[in-house]
C-alpha cells in the first residue's frame, strides 16, 4: 500500500481500478531492438501512422462540424506532417531499419531533431513545435497502446482515470456509468476540469505529481478526497474502511436542505450551477431558489456534430420545465481559453485567455450563436428562462449581444413560431473592467452575474492552472474584493438582482465576505448547496460587514487572508465533514 | 532533379509570405499530382510533398519562387502551383 498526496477538488471517495488516460509523463524510449524485430517494428510504425491519422480526421470532423471549415481546415496541417515523406516517414523508417530503434523511440529521436531545427530559426517556425510535440505524443501514445480517448465500452466499471492532466472536453466525454474517480498529476483547484468533476460529482485529486507515472493500469486503487490522497494497492481494511465511508456519505447527500438564513435574520437565495440535465429532477427537491448558472458549453463538446436547434431547444425545455416556475439561468456558449479544444486555439491564439474566447467567439461565429438564440427563445416558453452572455465588457457590447437576440426572435417571429417576448437578459461581470463602467450597463441588464474565477484571473493577471503562479489566484486579495464591492453597489442602486456564480460562492471559506458585500444570491455546484447553508446559520451580519471592512482596507492578500482566517477561528472551531 | 520536365517561376504576392496556410496548400495541390516537385529559392529547395520542407523555407513576400517538375503531369503541376501562388493563395 502506498500513499500519494495531492489537492482534493472535488470530494468524496472512489474505491476503483486505475485506468490510464492520454500521457502520463513517461520516461522517453530509447531501446533498440534485435535485427530480427526490424521487420515488426516498422509494421507497427506504419500501423501506429494509420491510427493517428485516423484520429485526427475524426476530430477534424467533429471540429468542423462545431466550429466551421475553417477550425477544420487547420487541423489538416496536421495530416500533412503524417504524410511527410521527406521530413518525417523516411527518416523514422530509416531509424528503425538502419539503427534498429525500436518504433516509439525512432519516433522521439526524430520528432526532437525536427523541434532542435525549428527552434533555431526565426518565428513563427518555431511556434509550430506544439503541433510536432502533439503529433509525437500522438503516436508515441498508439505506440505504446495508452488510449487517448476514452469510449464508454472500453472502460471497465469503477475506473479511476489516472492522467497527467485532463482537458475539459475529456472530462465531459468521461462516462459516469463507468468513471468513479479522477487523478491527475498537474492542474489546479479551480481550473475547469475540477469545476466539471465537482459538477459531475466525480471525486477528483490533482497537483499528485510525477510519482502518478508510476501507477500502473489496472492497479487498485482509492480516491480519498478528504485526506487528500490516492491510495494505490490498498489492502482489505482500507477498501472496508473506505467503502463504509462511502455508504455513510451517500445517505447523507440525499437529505434536503433547510433555509439559508443568517443568524442576523437575512436569507440567502441558493442557485445551482448545472452542466446537463442529468440530474434536474433530484435538484428541484434540495430546496433551492432556481438554476442560477446553466453552462451550454457540454451540450456540444463530446459529441460528433453542433448539436440542432431543435435538439437544443429539447435539452433547455427539458431543463425549463424540470424547474418550472423557478428561475433558470441559461448562458449562451462560452468557448475559448481552456474550454475548447486546445489544438485549435493555440494554433492561432498564442494567448487565449486574452484571445477570440466567449461572446467574441460567439460574435465571430454569428450562425452557431443565432441557432443556439432561436432553441432558447422557442424552449422559453415552458418555464422561467433567463438569458445570461458571457465576459460581456460594457453596455455596448451588452446591446449588440441583444440585437442578436431580437434578431433572432424576429426570424422565429417572421416564420410564425411562438417564443416568450420578454425573456430577461443578464450580463457575466468577468472583466474588471465591466465593474468599473457597471452603472450604463446595469442601467441595461434585466440582471447581472459575476464570474469569479475569471473576474479574479483578469484583475490579478494569473492563471489559476499555471502550478508556478497558482498561489496568487486569490479571492480574498483587496482589489478584488473592492470590484465585487463596486459591483454589489452598483446592482442596489438600479434595484437589479446580482448573482455571484464563480467557485467563491460554493467556498465556506467566502460565505461571509459575500455576505458581508451585501451579496446574497449565491449560485453553487449542487454538491456545495449543504455546507454552504451551514456555514451560512454561522454568520451575523455585522460581524461580516466589519470583516469586509478590514479586508477592503488590507495593504495585500496575506494581510486580507489574515482577517479572513481570525473571523473563522473566532466564530468556531473548524469541522470537517468527515 | 537535373533535368526537369517543368518549370515555372513566380512572386510570392500575398502579404504575410509564405507561411503555415500557404504551405499547407502548396503540399495539398503538389500531393494530387504524380509529379515530384520541387520548390527552389535561390540556393535553397524543398520537396512540395513534405510540409516541413517547405514550412521551413518561410520567405517573405516578393520572393521569387521556382517550381519544378518532373513527371507524366509535371506541367500540370507547376501550372496549378503558380496560379496558387500568383492567385495570393486566395486570402
Amino acid at each position: 500500500m502506498e500513499h500519494l498526496g495531492g489537492i482534493t477538488v472535488s470530494d468524496g471517495i472512489a474505491v476503483g481500478v486505475a485506468v490510464i488516460l492520454g500521457s502520463v509523463e513517461r520516461d522517453t524510449p530509447e531501446l533498440q531492438v534485435s535485427r530480427s524485430r526490424v521487420p515488426r517494428e516498422l509494421d507497427r510504425f506504419e500501423g501506429a501512422v494509420r491510427d493517428v491519422a485516423q484520429d485526427i480526421e475524426e476530430l477534424r470532423e467533429r471540429t468542423k462540424a462545431t466550429l466551421g471549415n475553417d477550425a477544420g481546415s487547420i487541423i489538416n496541417t496536421y495530416l500533412m506532417f503524417l504524410q511527410d515523406e521527406v521530413s518525417i516517414l523516411r527518416p523514422i523508417r530509416s531509424l528503425i531499419s538502419e539503427q534498429r530503434w525500436e518504433a516509439a523511440s525512432a519516433v522521439v529521436r526524430r520528432f526532437r531533431d525536427l523541434m532542435e531545427e525549428l527552434r533555431g530559426l526565426p518565428e513563427p517556425l518555431p511556434s509550430r513545435i506544439p503541433d510536432l510535440l502533439d503529433i509525437q505524443r500522438r503516436l508515441v501514445d498508439k505506440l505504446q497502446g495508452v488510449t487517448a480517448t476514452t469510449h464508454a465500452g472500453k472502460l471497465p466499471r469503477n475506473s479511476v482515470i489516472i492522467a497527467d492532466d485532463l482537458t475539459p472536453t475529456q472530462t465531459a466525454a468521461l462516462d459516469r456509468q463507468h468513471v468513479i474517480g479522477i487523478a491527475t498529476a498537474h492542474g489546479g483547484p479551480v481550473s475547469h476540469t475540477a469545476i466539471l468533476a465537482r459538477h459531475l460529482g466525480i471525486p477528483a485529486l490533482v497537483g499528485l505529481g510525477s510519482e502518478l507515472g508510476r501507477v500502473a493500469a489496472g492497479t487498485p486503487v482509492i480516491v480519498d478526497g478528504f485526506h487528500q490522497r490516492l491510495v494505490v494497492e490498498p489492502t482489505a481494511p482500507a477498501v472496508r474502511n473506505a467503502r463504509a465511508r462511502l455508504r455513510r456519505l451517500k445517505n447523507r447527500a440525499l437529505r434536503a436542505v433547510g433555509a439559508a438564513r443568517t443568524r442576523s435574520g437575512t436569507m440567502l437565495e441558493i442557485f445551482v450551477n448545472i452542466d446537463s440535465d442529468e440530474s434536474i429532477k433530484s435538484l428541484k427537491s434540495l430546496g433551492i431558489a432556481g438554476v442560477g448558472l446553466h453552462r451550454t458549453e457540454y451540450l456540444y463538446l463530446g459529441r460528433d456534430h453542433t448539436p440542432t436547434e431543435d435538439e437544443q431547444t429539447a435539452h433547455y425545455t427539458r431543463i425549463l420545465k424540470a424547474m418550472a416556475p423557478k428561475p433558470v439561468v441559461i448562458r449562451t456558449m462560452d468557448f475559448g481559453s481552456d474550454k475548447w479544444d486546445p489544438r485549435i486555439h493555440s494554433l492561432r491564439e498564442p494567448n487565449p485567455a486574452l484571445g477570440l474566447r466567449s461572446l467574441r467567439l460567439s460574435f465571430a461565429y454569428g450562425e452557431i450563436f443565432k441557432t443556439q438564440l432561436r432553441a432558447l427563445l422557442r424552449a422559453s416558453i415552458h418555464g422561467n428562462a433567463h438569458i445570461l452572455f458571457p465576459m460581456v465588457s460594457d453596455a455596448e457590447e451588452f446591446a449588440r449581444a441583444r440585437a442578436c437576440l431580437t434578431e433572432a426572435a424576429s426570424g422565429l417571429q417572421a416564420e410564425g413560431v411562438s417564443f416568450r417576448e420578454a425573456v430577461p437578459t443578464g450580463a457575466m461581470m468577468e472583466l474588471p473592467v465591466t465593474a468599473l463602467v457597471g452603472e450604463s450597463l446595469f442601467a441595461e441588464a434585466d440582471f447581472i452575474s459575476i464570474g469569479s474565477n475569471d473576474l479574479i484571473q483578469y484583475a490579478l493577471a494569473v492563471d489559476r492552472t499555471n502550478r508556478d503562479v497558482a498561489d496568487l489566484f486569490v479571492p480574498h486579495h483587496p482589489g478584488v474584493l473592492k470590484l465585487l464591492d463596486m459591483a454589489a453597489r452598483t446592482a442596489r442602486r438600479f434595484n437589479k438582482p446580482i448573482t455571484v456564480c464563480g467557485e467563491m460562492a460554493g467556498l465556506g471559506l467566502y460565505t461571509p465576505v459575500l455576505l458581508g458585500l451585501g451579496l446574497t444570491r449565491l449560485s453553487m455546484a449542487p454538491s456545495r448547496v449543504r455546507d454552504i447553508v451551514e456555514e451560512t446559520r454561522r454568520c451575523d451580519d455585522e460581524a461580516c460587514r466589519a470583516l469586509v471592512q478590514r479586508m477592503l482596507e488590507a495593504p495585500g492578500p496575506q494581510a486580507a487572508g489574515r482577517a479572513l482566517r481570525a473571523h473563522h477561528e473566532g466564530g468556531r472551531r473548524s469541522t470537517r465533514r468527515d | 532533379m537535373t533535368t526537369a520536365d517543368a518549370t515555372v517561376s513566380v512572386t510570392l504576392q500575398n502579404a504575410q509570405g509564405l507561411h503555415a496556410r500557404p504551405s499547407a496548400l502548396i503540399v495539398k495541390t503538389a500531393n494530387s499530382f504524380s509529379a515530384k516537385v520541387q520548390l527552389r529559392i535561390g540556393a535553397r529547395s524543398a520537396d512540395c510533398k513534405s510540409i516541413m520542407e517547405v514550412m521551413m523555407l518561410a520567405s517573405p513576400r516578393g520572393t521569387e519562387l521556382v517550381f519544378e517538375a518532373r513527371g507524366n503531369d509535371a506541367a500540370a503541376a507547376v501550372s496549378a502551383l503558380a496560379s496558387l501562388v500568383a492567385g495570393g493563395f486566395g486570402e
